[in-house]
């Protein structure tokens, strides 16, 4: 619990970025600068290799956690999640498998699966602030969508995002970062289902053109 | 429309896993037998992953050291049925070269410097290769240990029990001469484990002690089972560490030699 990361400070030994007490720091950040050998990380993790999995998680640590913030908000939530996931990455890496997909993708991809897995299972904590979301006039797209706008570092992201339609947009950004499976996001947007599933699909591709993204 | 075209449909929601457990089934059943529906997911893969990944987000500092942590737990946990090679045995630690290192120094291991020790214990502890401090063990990882464990031996039952501790605290470090060590440190036990040790010579044991401020206790002479030893200390409180060292068979009153490796809560 990272809460009690955060409040055992007696025990709690100082490891700030700044002190790296695993690995070489110089060699880490020559490799967090390109990704290519991820994939040779997470077969070095598959056969037990304690030191690659270091490394792997000085690359990915981010995007890993940024995945996590951005589909459970909350940080503590996010870093338990995280943690969940690093192990699995730990567990199953021989699972992955280089010709579906990079090895970041495999990995970010487990991040947001396991985060929305948290969200679905406090869904009874969300609809209770759902609850009050409603009461108080706001819609929750318009949460979700601020929250995520104020979220986004990547100014390309964002940009790409609003070159969608809106049903598109609401469609991805409720799925992606509400953690709602497309039959809720169909309720919540009063849309059939074939249409949101059409309208997830056509997003992600025209996001994928704007990006520029490499299958 | 066919199954397969309805499935096909379902590419996009599950990319971002907005699928429910039957749906994810059969996509998964689709990309397995079609390249070109493998092909599509891939790239809606990549997209929805760069959605997460451009979220600004500062990884807390504290959960480096606790992923690590946790791998190195399952990683000494996993010992009995190794993911490593056979590791070479030689016949004293402290002699050990390099080649009987597979762990090298670029090792998770931790170097503290002298004063994260505990005083009192510092002219004895000041020999020592390295001295290993911890980080909390998040209550997740304990659980998931818990559960691993509850079909297990007695061992690691006290080990679930341990890390369901609040107070528990990961170490591990590098063994001098070979080998690694994890321990999780609660405020009154504290779980000792090593993999990877190389085989003594005659007439001589691997010991554990407990050490506090004012002194060195003995947990008990460890049995190595194929390099692996594991020991539970009852005797141990708040502020103590756990030390490893080579004594004559039959274990000793005191420590007489240095110790291979040092685990502390802070």
């Amino acid at each position: 619990m990272l809460l009690l990361l955060a409040s055992s400070g007696a025990r709690r030994v100082p490891v700030g970025r700044g002190v790296r007490p695993y690995g070489t720091l110089a060699r880490v950040v020559q490799a967090s600068e390109s990704m290519s050998d991820a994939p040779e990380l997470l077969a070095a993790v598959a056969a037990g290799d304690q030191d690659a999995f270091a490394r792997l998680y000085d690359q990915l640590e981010r995007p890993v956690f940024g995945t996590c913030v951005g589909v459970l908000r909350d940080p503590d939530h996010a870093a338990e999640v995280a943690q969940e996931v690093w192990v699995e990455v730990w567990r199953t890496a021989d699972r992955f498998d280089a010709a579906r997909g990079s090895a970041r993708t495999w990995v970010v991809t487990l991040a947001h699966r396991r985060a929305v897995d948290r969200v679905r299972s406090v869904q009874a904590q969300r609809d209770r602030d759902q609850r009050v979301l409603d009461e108080s006039g706001e819609r929750p797209f318009d949460v979700v969508a601020d929250e995520v706008e104020t979220m986004l570092e990547q100014v390309r992201v964002r940009d790409c995002l609003q070159t969608l339609t809106e049903t598109q947009h609401r469609a991805v950004v409720l799925a992606y970062y509400g953690g709602k499976t497309y039959r809720e996001v169909a309720d919540t947007l009063g849309a059939a289902l074939p249409t949101v599933k059409s309208r997830i699909r056509d997003g992600l591709l025209r996001l994928k053109d704007c990006l520029g993204v490499a299958a | 429309m066919s199954e397969n075209d309805e499935t096909r449909s379902l590419l996009g929601a599950y990319a971002l896993d907005a699928v429910d457990d039957l749906e994810r089934q059969a996509v998964e059943r689709l990309v397995a037998s079609d390249d070109e529906a493998a092909d599509e997911l891939r790239s809606l893969q990549a997209v929805a992953a760069r959605l997460g990944e451009s979220v600004r987000a500062e990884p807390p500092a504290a959960l480096r050291a606790s992923v690590l942590g946790a791998i190195a737990a399952e990683a000494a946990g996993q010992s009995r049925t190794p993911r490593h090679a056979a590791e070479p045995a030689t016949d004293q630690p402290g002699a050990s070269s390099t080649e009987a290192r597979p762990t090298s120094d670029e090792q998770v291991s931790r170097p503290a410097p002298v004063t994260h020790r505990p005083r009192g214990a510092q002219r004895w502890w000041s020999l020592a290769a390295a001295v290993v401090v911890g980080a909390a063990v998040p209550s997740a990882i304990a659980i998931q240990q818990h559960q691993r464990a509850e079909h297990a031996t007695t061992q690691q039952q006290a080990l679930a029990d341990v890390l369901r501790d609040p107070s528990a605290v990961l170490a591990h470090g590098e063994v001098q001469g070979g080998g690694s060590a994890t321990a999780v440190l609660t405020d009154d036990d504290a779980l000792f484990s090593a993999t990877g040790l190389p085989s003594l010579s005659d007439g001589k044991v691997y010991q554990l002690w407990v050490v506090s401020k004012e002194a060195a206790a003995s947990a008990g002479v460890l049995s190595a089972d194929g390099g692996s030893v594991r020991q539970l200390a009852g005797d141990f409180s708040s502020g103590d560490a756990l030390a490893m060292t080579v004594e004559p068979a039959g274990g000793s009153q005191q420590p007489t030699t240095t110790p291979l490796v040092i685990l502390s809560a802070s």
